[in-house]
This record gives structure tokens, C-alpha cells and sequence, in this order.
């Protein structure tokens, strides 16, 4: 199936308001690995990311009768995910709390519900950088996000967070300073 | 250099974005405190998780699972989340233990659903009101058996 002509926007947008199954593989195709990346940024689990990522391509279609073309397709399909990222994490926040009860400690996922393609001795630092990320701020752990899994420019994450470029650095900076933090706590807490 | 500086830059340092002089110096700070060195290793694996978080494998099926579901025709991916599993078992045994309870007190009573009072082979043996106590058994004298 020749997808090229999706490669115009209004064409793509007007194709799945329309229900053309065609665009809605181009779309998939255009955008899956970029929306499993995030999901995995925010979720540390890549079954996760890739129940989630199903979700957010089913209301990425359902709902672009919604779009106005205010933005490009791409920042609509990550403002979307981000949506449901957090969504997912603030739903599944109590019952990871209660399962893995640690205290005090907001612990997101368990060294060994992490996934199999993560050399062993990189598990805990998995833990690690997800127990620090689900305490940082909701914004900054999505620029954090934005910029580290998926390497999108300043303007882009300012564009997908709706906030301008000084504030995506302020967050970005303020993320990587508790990040830091949030990880040497856990060391000395954990693994010293 | 103090260790708490060094703290504060690391991750800048890690991903190479410091000015050359404050590189230098932490270069070299890591190079005499083994406990910053330490924890620069540390923190160099957790960002290290994230290329390989990164990596997204091939998925031929991902298109054709979510088109089928659009149409109706998809399975559905998720049953019930184990928490409300976890419930509805908890539940299941909750209510099987209480009608068990219910079932064995009726059976050891000897009550019926008619209100009489008969004593079944079950009923005798459940319950130890109609046992021989030990001490008759003490008391019994044997040689009346004989």
C-alpha cells in the first residue's frame, strides 16, 4: 500500500476523519516508536508502553475530528500521550504504592517487574531512575522526558507543553538538579 | 572543590554541558573522592537505562491489533486489573467460608429446616457435646467387658 500522499498533513488529518485505513497505518507506522519511547519514559515498563501506546493510537483516531490543525499532527499525537501517560501513572501510582509499600517512598515498580531486555545488573538502576522520575514534578518529568527518550528540541517540548522555550529550560534544568537528588537519596538509601 | 558542588553539577557534567573550567574541576575533584567517584558511576548507569528504554523493537502486528479493535473485531487486550481480581478472590472465599461456617453449625446443631432437633451420624461426631468425655473413659471399668 502506497502511503506517500499522507505526507501532507491536511491530507492525512481529512483521511482519518474519514476512516481510511491506509492513514491510520501511516500514522501508526509514523508514530508508534516515538509514543512506546515516551509511554516507556513515563511508565519504566515496555508491556506498559505498548498497552498504552494501543490506547492513545485508539483516541488519536477517535478523536481527530477534534483537531484544528492549530498544530502539527506530531504535536497533537504527543500531547495526547503525554495526557495519557499521566493518567495511567496517577491511576496506577496507589496500587504500585500498596504493592510495593516502602515507607515514605512514593516506589513506582519493583526491580523485578522490570523488563527482560534490561541486563540484570542494570535493573536496579532502572529502579532507581524510575523511582526518581515518578517524584519529580509533573512537568518537569515531562520535559525531562520529552528531551531525554525522544531528543525533541527545546522548541518542540515547548510547543507540545504549550509554555514557552525559557520555561522548558528552567524545567529541564530544575528536573535534572532533583533528578540528581532524587537518585543519590535512593543510593544511599538503597545500595551503599 | 566541595563535594556538595560537585553534587549539584553532576548530571550537567555527565551529559558534557558544563563550561570547560567547571568540567576541569570536577574531573579532577572525582579523580580524589572516592565517594563522589562513586556515586558519578552510579548515576552514569541510571542514565545509561534510558538508551537502553530507547530501544523499540519491531511489532508487525501493532497496526492490525489496533484496526481490528476500531472495527470491533479486536479481542479485548485487557480482562480486569488485578486489583479487582484480587477483590472479587478475596470476596469468593470471604462468602465461601461464611456459607461453609453456616453449613457445618446447621449440620453440628442438628437443626433442620422444619425446626426439629435430630441428631444425625454427622451431627454426633461434630459435635463434642455428645462425645464420651475422657474422664468416663477412665471410669469405665473394664472388667464389665470381660
Amino acid at each position: 500500500m502506497n502511503l506517500d500522499r499522507y505526507y501532507n498533513e491536511k491530507v492525512l488529518v481529512n483521511a482519518l476523519i474519514e476512516g481510511d485505513e491506509g492513514a491510520y497505518r501511516y500514522v501508526i507506522r509514523m508514530y508508534r516508536e516515538p509514543v512506546i519511547r515516551l509511554c516507556r519514559g513515563f511508565t519504566g515498563s515496555f508491556e506498559d508502553a505498548e498497552d498504552l501506546a494501543q490506547d492513545i493510537f485508539l483516541e488519536v483516531i477517535r478523536s481527530v475530528g477534534k483537531f484544528r490543525s492549530q498544530s502539527t499532527v506530531s504535536t497533537w499525537i504527543y500531547r495526547i500521550a503525554v495526557n495519557k501517560s499521566l493518567n495511567y501513572i496517577r491511576d496506577n501510582k496507589k496500587r504500585n504504592y500498596d504493592k510495593f509499600g516502602r515507607g515514605d517512598e512514593e516506589s513506582f515498580r519493583g526491580g523485578d517487574e522490570y523488563d527482560a531486555d534490561i541486563p540484570l545488573v542494570n535493573k536496579e538502576h532502572a529502579e532507581a531512575l524510575h523511582n526518581a522520575l515518578n517524584k519529580l514534578p509533573e512537568a518537569q518529568r515531562t520535559a525531562f522526558i520529552l528531551s531525554k527518550y525522544e531528543d525533541l528540541r527545546y522548541s518542540e517540548i515547548a510547543d507540545i507543553m504549550r509554555t514557552s522555550i525559557s520555561s522548558v529550560e528552567s524545567l529541564l534544568f530544575r528536573a535534572k538538579r532533583n533528578l540528581q537528588d532524587k537518585l543519590r537519596e535512593y543510593y544511599e538509601k538503597n545500595l551503599s | 572543590m566541595e563535594c556538595s558542588k560537585v553534587h549539584n553539577d553532576l548530571f550537567f557534567y555527565l551529559e558534557g554541558s558544563l563550561d570547560e573550567k567547571s568540567n576541569a574541576d570536577i574531573k579532577h575533584h572525582l579523580g580524589t573522592c572516592k565517594r563522589c567517584s562513586h556515586f558519578a558511576d552510579m548515576l552514569r548507569a541510571s542514565l545509561d537505562v534510558i538508551e537502553y528504554e530507547k530501544k523499540v523493537g519491531e511489532d508487525n502486528d501493532f497496526a492490525d491489533r489496533i484496526i481490528d479493535e476500531l472495527s470491533g473485531k479486536g479481542k479485548k487486550r485487557k480482562t480486569y486489573p488485578l486489583s479487582i481480581l484480587r477483590y472479587a478472590a478475596a470476596a469468593a472465599i470471604i462468602i465461601f467460608g461464611v456459607f461453609t461456617g453456616i453449613n457445618i453449625a446447621r449440620l453440628a446443631s442438628g437443626y433442620d429446616q422444619n425446626g426439629l432437633t435430630e441428631m444425625s451420624e454427622e451431627t454426633y461426631y461434630l459435635n463434642d457435646m455428645y462425645q464420651e468425655p475422657i474422664e468416663s473413659f477412665f471410669l469405665i471399668n473394664y472388667e464389665d467387658y470381660e
